[in-house]
Formats: C-alpha cells, sequence, structure tokens
C-alpha cells in the first residue's frame, strides 16, 4: 500500500512540467558555472580538473541550498493538494492506513525533490563533451564520484528539508507553511553559522550545518590539487556525524508531524450555521434608493480596504512580521555595535549602520514576500472561486489591479516599520538616543519602498500572465536571479539594463548622501516610468472571467486600450526614452563608464607592471604649498601645488614616478625634466631628468589636478569631492601605489591604511576663502591631532582638517570637513616641523 | 417597451476539443426563461458568456442596443450574476461582502449602501447572520446569499447558474418566491436540469443538448405537441430491456417498485399502454434524443 501510494507520487510528478523544468534550470545553472572560468576561479576551482571528484562534490553540497525553494514547492504540493483540490474528504474516508498515506506520500515528494538536484551531473557531464571544452581542464569521467555526490549531499539533504518542510505543512495545514519553514531554517543557518566563526569553532560548525557545506568544507581543509583531483570523500569522520545527526532530525521531525496528523477535519471553531424556522417573508417592499454611479476611486478604496484587511490577518502574513522583527532584533544585538564588521572596536548604533543593517537581514525576506504575496493577490478571487462574482460587476481593471498592487506595498510598509521599530528598539537598550527618525523615514519608507514598488509591478505582471500560481512564482524568482546575476559575466556596468538597480548610496556622517542623490534620483525616474509602462500592459492584460487562448486576450487587451490608456502609455514611453537618453548622455559621454571585467583588468595589470618598480629609488618630499579652489555645487576641485622634492639617496636619481588617481586630470610640469612615459589608460607617468637629481639636490615641481565630476554618473566614482566636505588625495604619489590594487572603499578599509613611516611632525597652514572673506587660522598637527583656530568666528565656515593620514609615505592624506558649501578657495602649505 | 436579448450564431469551443456551444440563436425578452439542458449542454458557458466571463469563437450578442461582446462594461452595470458554485473570502462577514460587491457594482456612498445591503439582507433573511463569516453557512445560507448579490443594484438582466441544486425544497420555494417579486422589465434567464422548475416558473425555455438549442418557445406548447403522443405502462422489471429495446421508451420511472415507462409513439400502441397527458420532461427527453 505504502509503495503504490509513493508510487502514485512519483508518476504524477514525473508528469509534471514542473519536476523538467527544475531539473533542466540546475543542469544549465552548474553547466554555465563550470563552463565560465571566471566563476570557477572565483570559486576556486580553476586549478582542478572540471570534474574532479572535489568540484563535483562542492557543487552538490552548494546545490542544497537552492534545492530548498524547490523541495518547498514539491512539499507543499504534495501535503496540501487534498486540502485544496477539496479531495480530502474523499481520500481520508477511504481505508488508507495512515502510516501507508503519509510516509508514502513523503517518500513520494523526497524522492521527487532529489531528482533536480542530479541536474549537477547533468551539467558536469555535458559540459566535458562541449566543444569548446579545454582538454586540460577536464579529466576521465569518474563515475562514482557522481554517486558520492549524491549519496552524501543531494539524497540526505533532500530528506532532511523534506521533513522538516513536511511537518511544517502537515502541523499547520496552510499554503505557505513550507515556505515560512523553509526562511526559518536558512535564518537559523545563517545565524549559527556566524556566531560560530572563526577555526576555533569548525568541528561544532561542521555539525550543526545541515547542508553539510561547511562540513565539506572544513573537512577538505588541507586537501593538496592532487588529492582535490583523484581523492573521493569518504564517508566518515566529520561528514559521518553529520549526516547521522541531521538524518536523525529528519526523522524525528517527520514522526512529530505523523503524530500530529490526522485524517479528521481541522477542528473548525465555529459550528455551520442553520436558521431554525422557515422564516416569514418580508413583504415586497421597494428597496431603498441607491444610485449606481461609476466612482472608480471609491471602489479602488473599498478594495484595498477588504484585501488589506485580509492580508493583515492572514496568520501567515503576522508569522512574517514577527519573524521580520525576530530577525531584525537579532542581526542588530550583534552587530549593531560592531561597525563595518570590525569586531575589535565598539561603536555607537548609529541610525546609517543600523539602518543598513536591516536592509541586508530583509532583503531575502522582502524578496520572499513579494514572489509569494504578488500570487496570492492575483489569484486571490479566483483560487477563493470569487472571480465570477468579481468580475461580472462593472469595476475597471485597472481598480482590482491598483487596489491588490496597493495592498502588497502597505504590507511591505508594515513590515519595514516594523523593522524600524526594532532598530530604535535596539539603539534604546544601548543607550543611544539620536534616532534620526527622518533617516530612518527616508531609507526605510521612501527608498527601499521605491524598490519594491520596481519589483512589485513586475511581479504582478508576471502573476497576470502566467497559467497559474507555481509558474509565476518560478517565472519571477528565475528572473530575479538572472537580473542579478548575468550581467557580471558580460562585463556590463550600466544600470540603464539592470532591472530596479540605482546607484549605490552610501551615507556618510559628515556628508549624508548628497554626492549620490543625483544619479539615484534619474535612475529612479527611469525606472518608475519602465515600471509605468509595465503596470499599464499589465492592467491591459489583466485576467478577468474563465481563463482564454492568447488571440482572445490579446483581442480583449486591444479592446482595453482606449484613449486614455493609449496616451498615458505613450507620454510614458516618451518620457522613458528622453529620461534614458539623458543618463545614457550623462553616464556614457559626460563620464565613461567601464565594464566590471574592465576595472579588474586595468587594476591587474596595473600591479602587474609597475608592482615590480616599487623598489626604485624616488625623490622624497620637503614641502607642498596647495591652492585648491573648491566649487561645491558641482562637486569638483582643482588642486594646484608647488611640490618642493629633493634626493635622500647618497646615488643621483635619474627618474621620477608617478601614480596618478585616474579620477583626476592630472598636469604635472617639472623643470629640468622630460616625459618619458604617460601610460594614459594605467595613470602611470615617467619623467627623465635631463640632468639627474644629485644627492641632497631640491627641486620644485608644480602639479594641477582638476576633478572631472561632469553631470552624473552611473555610480559615483568620485566620492572625495562632494558638497560639503571634501577628501584631498592631495596630489600625484610617488611611486607605486599599493591603495590601487584594492577595488573599492570597502577594500581599503578592511585593509587599513599601512603603519606611520616616520615619526616626523609636521605643521599646516591654512587659509580659506569664503566669498570674499579670508580667515586666516593656523593648525599644528601631528601624530594627535590638535589643532587651534584663532578665528572663533571662522570656525563655523572655516574648514577644518577632520582627520589625516599617513599613507604610505608623505605627504599624509587630508580630509577636509566643512559643512558650508560656501568654501571657494583654500591655501595649504604643509611642511616638517 | 422592454429590453430584448438577442443571440446570435454564438459558437465555442474549448482548447481540449469539445464543442461547447454551436451556432446558438436565442432571443429572450424580460420575463423568467428557462435554460433547460442536462451536464454537460452548454447551459453554463452560454450563461458566462452572457455574463461578459468568457469569449465566444464566433457569433454576437445584444441587449438592447449593447453589443454584450464588445461593450462589456454596458452590460455589467445592468447585470446581476448568481454563478453554479461560487467561494467566499475567508474571515469576512455576510454584510461586509455583501457590502464590498454592492461597492463594485456601483453604490458608492456610504449610508445608500448600508442601507441597501440591510434591505437585501432582510429581504433574504439572513438579517441575523449579517456579522457572521461566510465560510459558517450552510449551503441554503449561502445559496441565499448569492442571489442577494446578484439583486443588488437593481439589474435589468439577472442570469442565475443552477441556483437550486442542493436546496432542500422548502429553500427552493423561497428561492422561487423572490425570483417572482422581481419587476416585470427585467430579463431572467435561469438554467437548470431540473425540469418541474421551468413549468412552474418560466414564460419561455429553449431546450439545449451538445451545445445546440433543440426547441425554444413556450413550455405549453411544447407540451402541446406532444399531446397524444405519450403512453405509459407498469411493467415488470426483468421486462424493461425487452421494452427498451422495442419501443422509444422516454422515461423510466420506479413507482411502487415496478418501473413505470413513458413511452413515444406517434402512432397508437395497444398492449397494456394507456395514454398519458405529456409534460416537460417528456418533451426534455424527446428531444434530447431527437425523436421529436
Amino acid at each position: 500500500m505504502l509503495w503504490s501510494v509513493a508510487r502514485f507520487e512519483i508518476r504524477f510528478w514525473l508528469r509534471s512540467w514542473m519536476l523538467w523544468i527544475f531539473l533542466c534550470v540546475f543542469g544549465l545553472l552548474i553547466f554555465g558555472a563550470i563552463g565560465s572560468d571566471e566563476i570557477t576561479a572565483e570559486l576556486n576551482l580553476s586549478n582542478i580538473y572540471r570534474n574532479a571528484p572535489f568540484t563535483i562534490a562542492s557543487f552538490y553540497a552548494a546545490m542544497g541550498v537552492f534545492a530548498l525553494l524547490m523541495t518547498a514547492v514539491f512539499v507543499n504540493f504534495a501535503s496540501l493538494r487534498d486540502f485544496s483540490y477539496n479531495t480530502y474528504q474523499m481520500m481520508f474516508s477511504t481505508p488508507v492506513r495512515r502510516r501507508d498515506f503519509l510516509l508514502g506520500r513523503f517518500l513520494g515528494a523526497t524522492l521527487v525533490s532529489a531528482i533536480p538536484m542530479l541536474g549537477v551531473s547533468l551539467g558536469i557531464l555535458l559540459a566535458k563533451y562541449m566543444p569548446w571544452a579545454n582538454r586540460e581542464h577536464w579529466e576521465a569521467v569518474i563515475w562514482t564520484a557522481h554517486l558520492q555526490g549524491i549519496l552524501l549531499f543531494a539524497l540526505p539533504n533532500t530528506f532532511f528539508t523534506a521533513a522538516i518542510l513536511f511537518a511544517a505543512a502537515v502541523g499547520w495545514r496552510r499554503d505557505i507553511a513550507p515556505f515560512v519553514a523553509a526562511i526559518l531554517l536558512l535564518a537559523g543557518r545563517a545565524m549559527a553559522l556566524l556566531l560560530l566563526q572563526g577555526p576555533q569553532w569548525d568541528h561544532l560548525r561542521s555539525l550543526l550545518d545541515p547542508f553539510a557545506v561547511t562540513t565539506f568544507h572544513v573537512v577538505t581543509k588541507y586537501w593538496t590539487v592532487a588529492d582535490k583531483n583523484v581523492l573521493p570523500l569518504s564517508f566518515s569522520g566529520l561528514l559521518l556525524w553529520n549526516r547521522l545527526i541531521w538524518f536523525g532530525v529528519g526523522c524525528v521531525s517527520f514522526a512529530l508531524a505523523y503524530s500530529r496528523f490526522s485524517f479528521a477535519e481541522r477542528r473548525t471553531k465555529t459550528q455551520a450555521l442553520e436558521s431554525g424556522a422557515p422564516p416569514a417573508i418580508t413583504p415586497a417592499a421597494t428597496a431603498p434608493y441607491a444610485q449606481l454611479a461609476d466612482s472608480p476611486w471609491a471602489k479602488f478604496l473599498g478594495s484595498f480596504g477588504i484585501h488589506f484587511r485580509g492580508m493583515a490577518t492572514n496568520t501567515a502574513f503576522v508569522v512574517l512580521v514577527m519573524i521580520a522583527g525576530m530577525l531584525c532584533i537579532l542581526a542588530l544585538a550583534l552587530e549593531a555595535t560592531q561597525f563595518q564588521g570590525n569586531q575589535t572596536v565598539q561603536t555607537f548604533p548609529v541610525t546609517y549602520w543600523v539602518i543598513e543593517l536591516i536592509q541586508g537581514t530583509l532583503s531575502l525576506l522582502l524578496i520572499a514576500i513579494i514572489t509569494y504575496f504578488s500570487g496570492a493577490l492575483v489569484w486571490k478571487d479566483r483560487d477563493e472561486r470569487m472571480d465570477e462574482i468579481a468580475d461580472a460587476t462593472p469595476t475597471p481593471e485597472w481598480v482590482s489591479y491598483a487596489a491588490r498592487l496597493a495592498t502588497l506595498i502597505a504590507m511591505v510598509l508594515v513590515i519595514q516599520a516594523v523593522a524600524l521599530l526594532a532598530g530604535v528598539v535596539v539603539q534604546v537598550a544601548h543607550g543611544y538616543y539620536r534616532f534620526q527618525f527622518g533617516l530612518y523615514a527616508h531609507e526605510l519608507l521612501v527608498r527601499n519602498a521605491s524598490w519594491v514598488v520596481l519589483m512589485a509591478i513586475l511581479a504582478f505582471f508576471i502573476q497576470a500572465l502566467a497559467p497559474n500560481k507555481y509558474a509565476g512564482y518560478f517565472a519571477f524568482i528565475a528572473f530575479y536571479l538572472v537580473n542579478s546575476f548575468l550581467w557580471k559575466p558580460l562585463n556590463v556596468a550600466t544600470s540603464l539594463v539592470q532591472f530596479a538597480v540605482r546607484p549605490r548610496v552610501i551615507y556618510s556622517d559628515f556628508f549624508g548622501d548628497a554626492p549620490y542623490r543625483l544619479a539615484w534620483d534619474w535612475f529612479t525616474v527611469y525606472w518608475l516610468l519602465f515600471s509605468a509602462l509595465t503596470a499599464i500592459a499589465t492592467v491591459m492584460f489583466w485576467p478577468r472571467g474563465k481563463p482564454e487562448r492568447w488571440r482572445a486576450r490579446r483581442r480583449n487587451a486591444a479592446l482595453r486600450f482606449g484613449s486614455g490608456w493609449k496616451a498615458a502609455a505613450a507620454v510614458s514611453l516618451l518620457a522613458f526614452f528622453v529620461c534614458g537618453g539623458w543618463i545614457w548622455y550623462n553616464t556614457e559621454i559626460l563620464n565613461r563608464l567601464l565594464g566590471p571585467k574592465d576595472v579588474e583588468r586595468v587594476q591587474a595589470d596595473y600591479e602587474k607592471m609597475y608592482k615590480p618598480l616599487d623598489k626604485l629609488p624616488q625623490p622624497r618630499v620637503r614641502s607642498v604649498k596647495y591652492a585648491i579652489d573648491i566649487f561645491p555645487s558641482t562637486r569638483n576641485a582643482n588642486i594646484r601645488g608647488d611640490e618642493v622634492i629633493y634626493n635622500a639617496y647618497s646615488h643621483p636619481l635619474d627618474e621620477i614616478h608617478f601614480s596618478l588617481d585616474p579620477l583626476y586630470d592630472t598636469f604635472i610640469e617639472i623643470p629640468g625634466a622630460v616625459l618619458s612615459k604617460d601610460d594614459t589608460r594605467l595613470s602611470y607617468r615617467i619623467f627623465r631628468f635631463t640632468a639627474p637629481l644629485q644627492p641632497g639636490e631640491e627641486r620644485t615641481l608644480r602639479f594641477t589636478v582638476k576633478s572631472k565630476n561632469r553631470g552624473f554618473e552611473n555610480n559615483v566614482s568620485n566620492s572625495r569631492v562632494v558638497q560639503n566636505g571634501t577628501f584631498f588625495n592631495s596630489g600625484p604619489i610617488i611611486g607605486y601605489n599599493s591603495f590601487r590594487q584594492l577595488s573599492d572603499a570597502v577594500e581599503r578599509k578592511k585593509f587599513g591604511p599601512p603603519g606611520i613611516r616616520s615619526h616626523a611632525r609636521f605643521g599646516a597652514q591654512l587659509h580659506c576663502r569664503l566669498r570674499q572673506h579670508l580667515h586666516p587660522g593656523t593648525l599644528r598637527l601631528g601624530r594627535h591631532w590638535r589643532h587651534h583656530q584663532h578665528d572663533a568666528r571662522s570656525d563655523r565656515h572655516c574648514p577644518r582638517i577632520a582627520g589625516a593620514r599617513m599613507a604610505a609615505g608623505w605627504p599624509p592624506l587630508f580630509r577636509i570637513q566643512t559643512r558650508s558649501s560656501l568654501l571657494e578657495f583654500l591655501y595649504l602649505h604643509v611642511r616638517p616641523l | 417597451m422592454s429590453i430584448e436579448l438577442r443571440i446570435e450564431n454564438l459558437s465555442k469551443t474549448y482548447q481540449n476539443g469539445v464543442k461547447a456551444l454551436d451556432n446558438v440563436s436565442l432571443t429572450i425578452r424580460s420575463g423568467m426563461y428557462g435554460l433547460l439542458g442536462p451536464n454537460g449542454a452548454g447551459k453554463s458557458t452560454l450563461m458566462r458568456t452572457l455574463a461578459t466571463l468568457q469569449e465566444p469563437d464566433s457569433g454576437t450578442a445584444s441587449l438592447g442596443g449593447i453589443d454584450v461582446l464588445k461593450q462589456k462594461d454596458e452590460v455589467r452595470r445592468r447585470l446581476g450574476y448568481l454563478p453554479q458554485e461560487f467561494g467566499v473570502y475567508p474571515r469576512t462577514s455576510a454584510q461586509d461582502m455583501l457590502s464590498y460587491i454592492a461597492l463594485l457594482k456601483g453604490v458608492a456612498k456610504a449610508k445608500e449602501r448600508r442601507a441597501l445591503v440591510a434591505w437585501m439582507l432582510k429581504r433574504v433573511n439572513l438579517y441575523d447572520d449579517r456579522k457572521k463569516a461566510l465560510t459558517g453557512f450552510s449551503g441554503g445560507m449561502r445559496q441565499r446569499f448569492g442571489i442577494a448579490q446578484a439583486l443588488i443594484g437593481d439589474p435589468q438582466l439577472l442570469i442565475v447558474d443552477e441556483p437550486t441544486a442542493g436546496l432542500d425544497p422548502g429553500e427552493r420555494n423561497r428561492f422561487y418566491n423572490l425570483l417572482a417579486e422581481i419587476g416585470e422589465q427585467v430579463i431572467v434567464i435561469l438554467s437548470t436540469h431540473i425540469v418541474d422548475d421551468v413549468t412552474d416558473l418560466c414564460t419561455n425555455t429553449a431546450i439545449i443538448n451538445n451545445g445546440r438549442v433543440l426547441y425554444q418557445g413556450r413550455p405549453q406548447d411544447a407540451i402541446a405537441q406532444l399531446n397524444g403522443r405519450m403512453w405509459q405502462i407498469s411493467i415488470a422489471k426483468a421486462e424493461l430491456a425487452s421494452y427498451e429495446q422495442r419501443y422509444q421508451v422516454v422515461s423510466s420511472r420506479l413507482v411502487g417498485g415496478r418501473p413505470l415507462l413513458h413511452v413515444y409513439s406517434a402512432s397508437p400502441l395497444s398492449e397494456g399502454f394507456d395514454p398519458c397527458a405529456p409534460n416537460l420532461e417528456d418533451v426534455f427527453f424527446t428531444k434530447i434524443r431527437s425523436w421529436n
């Protein structure tokens, strides 16, 4: 009996297209990854065979996490099918035994869920025989390696996840139960791995990771390349224990579900009502007068009210809100006082850091919510079988669409509000009261909301066209994944094609988000216009009545596309192209936009070519006089410098090398030297002294550095000159600049400034001009920044040197902080004391 | 002057090949119009098409001067529709649900809506249960809710699809009393496979099978056509097979344990047959089997 139930389940799924599509997607994913040199390099798999046992096992282990979502879908359907299709009364009154029914269903669902994982083997096997495969990267097929991947990872992972999700579905008997369980599982795992960082916890982490990914890495930590190419993973030690533990957990979950399951109906809270005696017929009085009017806005508000109330009282949503709050509080409790992950320094839980943590924690949850509830809302009437009644009323399609879209957005705003509350709570718990509610509201409720709006409109569009809810889920997730991962391998950087991508905004205590706003606003308008067009298309194709063939749907869409809609679409389209054109002009013509691979290549080439020259002796700088013109509104600065260099060595020097900042235009004049090499691509210049610089000899060179900010860029590249604060690089760097090896600011912070090379103290003389006023002031700087301002009046307007970094030598890099946008000129004379 | 619903050559074939409507042409005037046919005849498809929920492959339909297929919103403003099966939003009371539907139908002002909803609930005798969740209602109560939502807004075209299936006789009567109160200028199309409903209620009827209209006109006229051609006989169970072979047996009902056959014959029959007055059921079966 058991096996017939299981067989039925498996046969059912083998007939479904969903299973084969998942299999193909997995296979393609692995096929693409393993065939791509860049991806294998990123995964640290490039120095071993592409089909080595190690590689196969890595992919199998990694896919466990991906497969969670799929298993949720299969398990959901397997366990809840009878309830959603209303066959449970038929099924449960047959003499099938609980054991056979549940176990059979479960086994069927588990085995089926494991099938798409075979895509890993498929992808790897196929990739070997492709005409473009490089012979050297592949060894002979080791079938046992594939078998091991399946036995060690695919099957146990599927069993365990299916058991937990099955238990959730059976215990809660709701559509959303497996998805919630999946989220909790992932969150719990992430939390555990986060808490147990560090080699001393390796063993514990290996045992606690349900997908055995950590276990795999720990077990193979010290394997050599030869080991990885040949050695199969053995079913022993940590791996064995991990698999046993989680197999046990799976069995226990299933046992719990089993004991809780009963064929009887869920105990309903209310008895079915029946009116008692046959009532007296109300005499046919005339109905009270009611004027019928089209009133679409009243219909919109009423629909929004009923949909939002329905969703807000939905147990699933309430649970999700609680999960969101819980996750936020957990994440914040752990990291709110560790700025940028630096675990040794305690900081205040400042609002912008709290916001960043919240955004990072909730991003996946928000995607899950948008995915699930867009389907629930678009299909609500059809699922509840209210569609015929509702569709026969004279309600415009846009009202139905807009009310549901607004409901989804409102739901997400509720979650953001809860997250905001969590942030405030954690701040209060740390005794920090500078809440900056305006910032909270702007970031969480406006900036994030714009992203939600874009995503929700897309999700609704997909669900409106999809033949069923699950196809819609799948298509939306697939789109999201493709949009996230496709562009880097294609070397595409522009946000004009990456859906809903806006420029990075980094909030700073000094200058807020001022430099990033312009680009962000334009790109947001651009994508909102695109979404407006998508929304119009959604309304035109909004499902109404019974499902029809495409020809009929197109005809209906044409009928709905009246003159008002045509005008709106035309205006949006025009605005979209104008906006896109303006953005393209700014980001690609006024400024250069390099693809991500190009950027990396430049850095790699710079290191390859010029690092060997690092050890060449170079002249040193004695003092520098800067005259800096600042244009805060356009974020530009011109830095003119007179730099006195000298030869500190005991032999003459022939050349002086400069590493320039590619974000600035640099002009260098050196009396008695000629330009012998100007590498514009890698921003490196070499000057040759016509008369070599003698030991102890001094010369003065002059440089002019101009920033190039025009219009706005795809991503702000030069955040050092901003509307009210500037961070000067102080001019061209002599010699090789090891900073440029690192790709971005985050990386730089990680590596930190190198240690202070010289103990020399130096002083700086600062004059600044604010629109005709000259405020003198003298500052003294050294290891410990102490500065004195003689003129109290100037305190407000004249900038202070807020920080300086003694970088790889001299001169130091300054940060000039000013809250005034009136600063136009700065004179700075820096010399050692 | 009453409005006429004119249906011309409506055809629809589903994607699985089933021909649901085959050149259906009908003219329906105000009053109760019965659509009679067995399951799968195409009644629901026709109803849904008239209720603007489905597209036919070809043909036209017009309500007065309004093109039903192309001017859907105009039709919806005058339409009341009770589907064969419908569900309800969970955790929503009868009052809230009816109010929502009334709003969708265009009763925009809240005060008017409240009064109208209360009156309608009283009329279908659900007023006492108005605050309770619809999901807890019994079948009869839910059907009453259904007719309430169909009647709200004073529709000119009322389409009810198999409304009395699953109702006990008391409920059925009450339902028809409600329908009977509807104004005389309203077109009511009632689909059913319960023949008695049509006989009792409808001024006109159409008999449909396999997507084709077999008869349209007044029930009395159809019955009159069979005058003198229906015969009945009571036989033993064992003889049933042989009778079915020899004669055109229209229907067979057990009376006192013995099959009572209604047989159709244009010429008189002897051998124990008695002439009987034809009823609509006889018309129904003879039409379906194309004997008439």
